[in-house]
């Protein structure tokens, strides 16, 4: 991200995904790429997931698009902190560009899919609408 | 739809502590920044509010079309500077504080004009 921008989810936050995602049925392995990548091998032919952490409060179209150009591996994105969320416009880009775009209750039901980007949790509009009135 | 220009919020701990933990901006860009010159003035912004401020500096982004999906500035009522238990003048004086660190930030004339439409105060010009 930004120089000095500080987007990285806490110690504890971290712990917490790394012992979900190797407790999900999905996932055979979790390798920490670094402080806030992770690739997730799959079972099956699922194949495997570039997953980029942020704890930035809202994430925007311009936060996608940076990631995007930082870390081209990266096909998903996770917001970790249940406070936090993402614009339409930043989920659109995403989705247009085969990455996922998930608060971390999303990302645990999307990892069930092979074309990751094109979960969308049920009731997920709803959701948003309800958390930002 | 009529542009705002691009504007700036402090929300979070750094509008009501004395000690506050972070510093929380919001940016709301206007379309003719972009979102590659929307990323240009944040580096530059955290930067030099960097220069200024030893505690974690967060900004979040959005363009104006998304600041109105979210309603972000609206729920928060941004600036969000509490007067409960605050006189107005302490209000303003601890907001003057972190915006005069804010206005370093605008020194070269290409960001300034992008930024003729900063209201701190949240209000729409």
């Amino acid at each position: 991200m930004a120089e000095g921008q500080e987007d990285k989810p806490s110690v504890t936050q971290l712990q917490f995904f790394r012992e979900a995602v190797k407790n999900h049925d999905k996932v055979e392995a979790c390798h920490e790429i670094d402080d806030q990548i992770y690739r997730l091998d799959r079972t099956g032919d699922l194949g495997e997931i570039v997953v980029y952490l942020t704890n930035l409060y809202t994430l925007g179209y311009a936060d996608v698009l940076e990631i995007k150009s930082k870390c081209r591996r990266v096909n998903c994105i996770v917001t970790m902190s249940g406070w936090n969320g993402y614009t339409g416009d930043a989920k659109n880009y995403a989705t247009e560009n085969q990455i996922g775009l998930f608060k971390f209750a999303e990302f645990m039901g999307a990892l069930n899919f092979k074309q990751i980007w094109k979960y969308v949790k049920k009731g997920r509009e709803t959701a948003r609408r309800i958390r930002y009135r | 739809m009529k542009s705002n220009g691009t504007r700036l919020f402090l929300f979070g701990s750094a509008t009501h502590s004395d000690k506050p933990r972070d510093v929380d901006i919001l940016v709301v860009y206007e379309p003719a920044l972009g979102p590659g010159g929307a990323l240009g003035f944040r580096n530059k912004l955290i930067r030099r509010l960097g220069k200024h401020i030893a505690i974690p500096i967060h900004v979040v982004l959005l363009s104006e079309h998304e600041e109105q999906e979210v309603q972000f500035h609206q729920v928060r009522e941004m600036p969000s500077i509490d007067t409960k238990g605050y006189s107005s003048t302490s209000t303003i004086n601890r907001l003057t504080k972190k915006l005069n660190a804010c206005m370093l930030v605008f020194g070269e004339p290409p960001i300034r004009k992008k930024c003729q439409g900063i209201d701190f105060n949240g209000e729409h010009r």
